[in-house]
């Protein structure tokens, strides 16, 4: 059994590594320019799935909300900045699909022919970048990842990217980056406004139970045992003032009675998060700049940015807005979850009309992602739970569509819907693939999306949330019936498409004689539709990674409710 | 229920099981399979039938059938938190008497499907892809008879649709009926009421998917509710919640009264209930076809004519009526009388359109909407009126004569090189003799001529809608006589197709002259089925008069629960006396409507046209029968108001004026990035559009900031003083 | 004492002098700010030092400054004389060096240096 923190190290540094090495001058070979980059991208991104895919089996075999892989490295300790690495389950789960789609993507570079050894360098830092959001746990290195993955994004896109490139990849930066210096300043705010000799707060049993360390403490923590008079016994630990987010959690309820002008700092707060990583889940409407990216992004980037940098948004609001501003997230529960209904309503009804493909499949992404931001805002274990499986299932997913559409791409150099037709005939296996992927995207039972809907659909209909942002005990029921009318839409446009370009009489003779799958495209497919078969089967391997995460969460909502 | 020990606890499994492996083995082969491909799913589907014969031989017992029920297997879970009970949702396989039945049926009737289809596809050009696709379609229907909660149901639900969309859209490169010269040749000089360049089979199997997924969405919505009541009843009353939506849970909380304790948009109680068995409802009408989401099923006639035998026939569509008869215990009387309400208008409606059919199938396509609106009528009269016994008594009998009537239209099509107008058939009974046969035995079933399968489900029908009509009263009496019209309306125009295809001269030689019976193996699965097209198997006497069958014993009594709702109704000597009277008087009623229908059909179809007079043309130019027409050949309109209401307008003018808003119109997307032509006019309104507005202010303000650096010195140095100034008065003043 | 207070209270001549010091800077901030004429500009210029240098001669002469610094303005204003003049012949060499690139000391023609 591997140390899971060397596990943890290497899915984070290999890319890093990988990415290092290609800066190095290579030999002056033919084969260097072209072949040398792909194999090292491609062994670096290995070795970091695969050490991602056995952390994440660790959590499998042993379920549990505990943090596991942890590692502390001071750093600079007259501030309390330390490097402190570590993931749960939710955590292992993302970094496994992180791993998957880089290894994907690299396999899905092959049509990159200028300036190899950049792009590879460029794709596998932010790969590095992305690992690194999943694997931390303190502030300061979160925001140093987030931000390494800025750069290499937008010169991916800015370089190799379609027409309107720099367009796309300038909005893509400054709206991302908008959202992001707001949390540096937040982030630096709370830090000194912590008082130096550290608060005095209530501990969640929840927490204390779930994720105490073998030596009683949490997170570091001496958690004592106090009986105040007149009140039930219950937990209290002192919490320096520290860059971690573990001991942020701990003190939401100080952060409501710190004042900032004639606000709470925690109200502000929370919408500082919401607002940063809203834009990269995205939520309407700061969502504009994801039709852009993707579509002028080139195909691996689009798997890139679909497959996991969307779900950094989730995995944000997941790490940071809630546990931070738990309070505020009941108070708005209501409001995201409308907002989440939003996304996955208006944005397939968007997508209906769309005649670039990319741009469908990217209004797609926007949709599915409204479960996520619905499931959050519910609050149960079951919305929670199928909030997180949807992250994960919808990066496959996606994933899968981009790749498809990439692969018509390569071969007719244009993607208007209504400039195909019978593709049907000529490429049948790849009918077949697309219509696989068209399916899971709709949530077919049986395939990977059907699990988060239905979790997130189930969820809602319990969900005491409403209540607790003080609405009716309904409303979230009315939220929960939306929902599932979106898999009306979600079907209507995603086979609507899949009629225009594969049904009916070919259309263009052109097509007559294009060429089916090829066995790069087979490779780069083939361990995503396994993935999507297998978790549309049997859930349990998503389930039993998130499940324990999503009710600590929903717990510690519950217990917040009561105490604040 | 007591369980049977005589039934292996692997062989539901396994014929569950047996149809996907054998699909995904044949998908792999891929067009290696050929032939063997073929037989192999045919022996696979007969290996399935002998097993299901075995299990409910197994399990019965002096007429009663005992339950199974098997593990289950945990899939999904929710944990528990101070303000939320958490759950389990599981999967496992549950059989009673009904379903035991049923899971004979499908696999009976696949097997006669299958081989038929070996004669009647063998010269296609994708042959193995057509068995794999219905072995798939064979393995959902089987989950849905064979589970036991509601989430399998729901899976499986889905999974039926997936195969009935591969099925239909299997000549995928089909164009659009309105370019199809074949088509445009073949039919019929009035043909019209249909949207020529939407009609295809990729148009129909996109239409049957999305109108599937519209009742999902109700299926998914009652399921949701349900889940919550349900969990919430676990929690406060001890009950294990691991296997939440299991029939058993659910059933026992809604007995318990859980429903009284939970509110939703106001309702409680029954009224909640009520909401969720409408839900589910709204699932089964997009199964079932029920108006108004009934349109898919004619144009899923675009699909093999083999595949419409068993999916638009016999399974599919029963598969709406079989989950209504499973959450039977759930549906309050007032879910009931929406139940019936849908079904009457559906069936009625139906009946009418189909009275001006010029296409074989599409006679036979609604026909079997129309049918299944009298299964949904007979499910609506309630548990005590008699209601379920007779709503899926017609499910079965409905199942085998129909899918025996598509299997004929197959032959009577392929016979007839692929022409599907009436109008040019005629005379085959001289040449197809058998085939004729067997497909008047089929209309007179349907017909309801006493002594056949569906004189006695119908009548059970009409008898408990007449019954229930007495006991609600009021404009209850609607659906009933809505049912009584539509008898005699099944009667005109069953026979007409009969008398159209079959007697009478040859009207298109070109059409006909090859025509034969169909060869060995195809003609068997004829002859299996027509037997069972007699009254004499399903009542078991030979008395043609017999309001009772073995089907009865068969079925679950109705559960406390539903007696103790307000409003249902309670067993009573008085109700079986009007039941008693009801069946006497639908008899005799329908009778009469048999005689009037079909005689119409015969004289204005046979007798009159013999004598040289066209009397159909002449009634379409007569005024009420020409109005009566128009409604019915132009299916009431219903398919020109939903493309311009739902396809038009709420879909793409919705999603249009969206896209609008959010991205902006074309021209400012080409015009982004500095290509594109020059902008002429100010771009509408849009969130992209706005926040780049939000950029030209920020690019404005650095320009405004640049024109400060002109590169004269004299401005500077004038800067520069009135900058000291303002400086200095500072200082002075402050 | 704040300076206004003391221009106001101080010694009843200081005054004037400081007024018409004021009014040549003001004309030789005018100056610069207003010429086109780049030998116009430098007149400007040495104006402004020389209403700087008439402030320093007008407080030396009034003795505003310690005991220890009289004389201190006067000395103030032969360094801004020298300083002028240096100045100057700098700036002319900067003239002579525009004029031969643009033909012109008109200075806004020279605005092509803002780059």
């Amino acid at each position: 059994m591997i140390d899971p923190t060397s596990l943890l190290v290497t899915a984070v540094c290999a890319p890093l590594v990988g990415a290092l090495l290609l800066w190095l001058p290579p030999p002056r070979a033919s084969w260097a320019a072209g072949l040398l980059p792909r194999a090292v991208a491609l062994l670096a991104m290995l070795v970091s799935a695969v050490a991602a895919f056995a952390l994440a089996a660790g959590f499998y075999a042993t379920p549990g909300a505990d943090l596991r892989g942890e590692l502390l490295l001071p750093w600079y300790p007259a501030w309390g900045m330390a490097l402190h690495l570590g993931v749960d389950g939710v955590a292992a789960s993302l970094l496994a699909l992180s791993g998957l789609i880089g290894v994907v993507a690299v396999l899905a570079s092959a049509g990159i022919s200028n300036r190899v050894r950049a792009y590879h360098s460029l794709l596998l830092l932010l790969m590095a970048g992305t690992n690194g959001v999943f694997a931390t746990l303190d502030w300061v290195s979160f925001y140093i990842a987030w931000e390494v993955m800025l750069i290499p994004m937008f010169l991916l896109i800015a370089i190799w990217g379609g027409e309107q490139r720099r367009y796309a990849a300038l909005k893509f930066l400054l709206y991302t980056m908008a959202g992001s210096v707001l949390m540096l300043v937040l982030m630096l705010g709370m830090h000194f406004r912590t008082p130096a000799e550290g608060v005095r707060v209530q501990v969640d049993p929840a927490q204390v139970e779930a994720q105490a360390r073998p030596d009683g403490t949490l997170y570091g923590l001496r958690v004592e045992q106090v009986a105040p008079a007149g009140q039930p016994l219950r937990y209290e630990a002192v919490v320096p003032r520290s860059f971690d987010l573990l001991h942020h959690s701990l003190l939401w309820n100080h952060w409501r009675g710190v004042a900032l002008g004639s606000w709470a700092l925690a109200g502000v707060g929370f919408l500082v998060l919401y607002l940063a990583f809203a834009v990269k889940v995205p939520v309407i409407p700061f969502h504009t700049w994801l039709p852009h990216a993707h579509v002028q992004a080139p195909t691996a980037i689009s798997v890139i940015l679909a497959g996991i940098l969307l779900k950094l948004g989730v995995y944000g609001f997941y790490r940071l807005a809630w546990p931070l501003f738990p309070a505020v997230a009941l108070d708005w529960g209501f409001v995201l979850g409308v907002l989440g209904v939003v996304n996955i309503l208006a944005a397939a009804w968007i997508a209906l009309m769309q005649d670039d493909l990319k741009r469908l499949v990217a209004y797609s992404s926007v949709s599915h992602m409204g479960f996520c931001l619905l499931g959050l805002a519910a609050a149960t274990p079951a919305a929670i739970s199928g909030s997180l499986v949807q992250a994960v299932t919808h990066g496959l997913g996606s994933a899968m569509l981009f790749l498809l559409v990439g692969v018509i791409y390569d071969r007719v150099h244009h993607r208007r819907v209504n400039g195909f037709g019978g593709l049907a005939g000529p490429m049948p296996r790849y009918a077949g693939m697309f219509l696989f992927a068209c399916l899971g995207a709709a949530g077919l039972p049986g395939l990977a999306g059907f699990v988060g809907e239905v979790l997130v659909v189930l969820g809602c209909a319990q969900s005491p949330a409403a209540a607790w942002a003080g609405h009716g005990a309904d409303a979230f029921r009315w939220l929960a019936v939306a929902a599932a009318a979106g898999v009306i839409m979600t079907a209507a446009y995603l086979l609507w498409m899949y009629k225009r370009v594969f049904t009916g009489p070919v259309r263009h003779d052109e097509h007559r004689a294009l060429p089916d799958l090829s066995a790069r495209e087979w490779a780069t497919l083939a361990p995503l539709a396994v993935l999507t078969l297998a978790i549309g089967v049997y859930p349990a391997l998503v389930t039993r990674l998130v499940a324990p995460g999503a009710e600590l969460l929903a717990r510690h909502l519950a217990w917040v409710a009561t105490v604040r | 229920m007591p369980a049977s020990a005589a039934i292996p606890a692997w062989l539901p499994l396994a014929i569950l099981l047996a149809p996907v492996l054998t699909a995904a083995f044949l998908l792999a082969c891929g067009r290696r399979a050929g032939h063997w491909g073929a037989w192999l799913s045919v022996a696979m589907m007969a290996a399935c039938f002998a097993g299901s014969l075995a299990v409910f031989l197994g399990g019965l017992d002096q007429g009663h059938w005992l339950g199974w029920h098997s593990s289950t297997v945990a899939w999904l879970a929710a944990g528990t938190t101070s303000a939320t009970p958490g759950f389990g949702l599981s999967l496992g396989l549950q059989l009673d008497g009904m379903g035991a039945l049923m899971l004979m049926i499908v696999t009976g009737l696949a097997t006669l499907v299958l081989l038929f289809s070996t004669w009647y596809l063998h010269d296609d050009r994708d042959y193995p892809r057509f068995f794999w696709m219905f072995d798939f379609f064979c393995f959902a229907m089987l989950g849905i008879v064979l589970s036991d909660n509601l989430l399998m149901t729901f899976i499986c639900w889905e999974l039926v649709g997936l195969g009935s969309y591969f099925l239909i859209g299997y000549w995928y490169d089909k164009p659009a009926v309105a370019d199809d010269t074949f088509y445009q040749g073949m039919k019929a000089p009035y043909a019209t009421g249909i949207i020529e360049s939407k009609l295809s089979p990729g148009d129909a199997q996109l239409k049957a998917f999305v109108m599937n997924r519209i009742g999902d969405f109700g299926f998914l919505a009652g399921i949701a509710i349900t889940a919550w009541v349900v969990a919430g009843w676990c929690a406060a009353s001890g009950h294990p919640a691991t296997h939440l939506l299991s029939w058993d849970t659910v059933f026992a909380a809604v007995a318990d009264g859980a429903f009284a304790k939970a509110s939703f948009a106001g309702l409680t109680g029954t009224d909640l209930l009520t909401l969720a068995g409408v839900g589910i409802f709204l699932g089964a009408m997009g199964k079932s076809a029920q108006f108004p989401l009934h349109t898919w099923l004619p144009d899923a006639m675009q699909g093999p004519t083999t595949a419409s035998s068993i999916i638009h026939a016999a399974t599919m569509v029963a598969a709406g009526v079989f989950l209504v008869a499973r959450v039977y215990p759930m549906l309050t009387p007032d879910a009931l009388l929406v139940v019936s309400w849908i079904g009457a208008m559906t069936c009625f409606i139906a009946a009418v359109i189909a009275c001006t059919q010029w296409d074989f199938k599409g006679v036979l396509a609604y026909s079997t909407v129309s049918q299944l609106g009298y299964m949904m009528l007979g499910l609506g009269a309630g548990a005590l009126a008699g209601g379920l016994g007779a709503g899926i008594g017609h499910l079965f009998t409905h199942a085998l004569f129909k899918c025996m009537l598509f299997l004929c239209a197959a032959s009577v099509i392929h016979a007839c090189a692929g022409h599907q107008d009436l109008g040019r058939m005629g005379g085959l009974a001289r040449r197809m003799p058998i085939t004729a046969g067997v497909t008047l035995v089929g209309v007179l079933a349907i017909c309801g001529l006493p002594g056949f399968s569906a004189f006695w489900s119908k009548d059970a029908i009409l008898a408990s809608a007449q019954v229930a009509a007495q006991q609600r009263g009021g404009l209850a009496w609607i659906p009933y006589a809505l049912g009584l019209a539509t008898a005699g309306l099944t009667c005109y125009y069953m026979m007409r197709l009969w008398v159209r295809a079959f007697l009478g001269p040859e009207r298109d030689h070109h059409v006909t002259h090859h025509a034969h019976d169909p060869w060995p193996r195809a003609l068997l699965a004829l002859l299996v089925l027509a037997p069972f097209s007699l009254q004499a198997v399903w009542t078991g006497s030979l008395n043609p008069f017999a309001t009772h069958s073995w089907l009865d014993h068969l079925l679950a009594a109705p559960s406390a629960g539903l007696l103790s709702m307000p409003g249902a109704v309670l067993p009573s000597p008085a109700l079986t006396e009007a039941l008693h009277h009801a069946h006497v008087q639908v008899m005799i009623a329908a009778s009469v409507l048999l005689v009037l229908g079909a005689g119409t059909a015969l004289v204005v179809f046979w007798w009159l046209p013999a004598r040289g007079i066209d009397a159909a043309a002449r009634l379409r130019q007569l005024p009420p029968f020409s109005w009566a027409w128009t409604v019915s050949a132009r299916l009431w309109g219903i398919e020109y108001l939903y493309d311009a209401l739902f396809v038009r307008g709420l879909g793409k003018g919705a999603g249009r004026g969206l896209a609008e808003v959010d991205l902006g119109t074309p021209e400012r997307l080409a015009r982004l990035d500095g290509g594109g032509s020059r902008q002429t006019e100010p771009d509408p309104p849009s969130l992209d559009g706005a926040i780049d507005a939000g950029t030209r202010l920020v690019r404005w303000i650095g320009s405004a900031g640049n024109a400060l650096q002109s590169g004269r010195i004299n401005a500077y140095v004038g800067a520069a003083a009135l900058v000291t100034a303002v400086l200095v008065a500072l200082a002075l003043v402050g | 004492m704040s300076v206004t207070a003391f221009i106001l209270a101080g010694p009843a001549q200081i005054g004037g002098y400081l007024a018409v010091a004021a009014v040549l800077f003001a004309l030789g901030v005018l100056a610069c700010a207003t010429r086109r004429n780049a030998v116009g500009f430098l007149m400007g210029i040495e104006m402004m030092l020389n209403a700087a240098a008439l402030n320093f001669a007008a407080f030396d002469r009034f003795h505003v400054g310690t005991a220890a610094a009289a004389g201190h303005g006067q000395i103030m204003a032969l360094f801004i004389i020298a300083l002028a003049a240096a100045e100057s012949a700098v700036a002319l060499a900067m003239v002579y060096s525009v004029y031969r690139t643009w033909r012109d000391i008109d200075l806004a023609a020279t605005s092509e240096l803002k780059g």
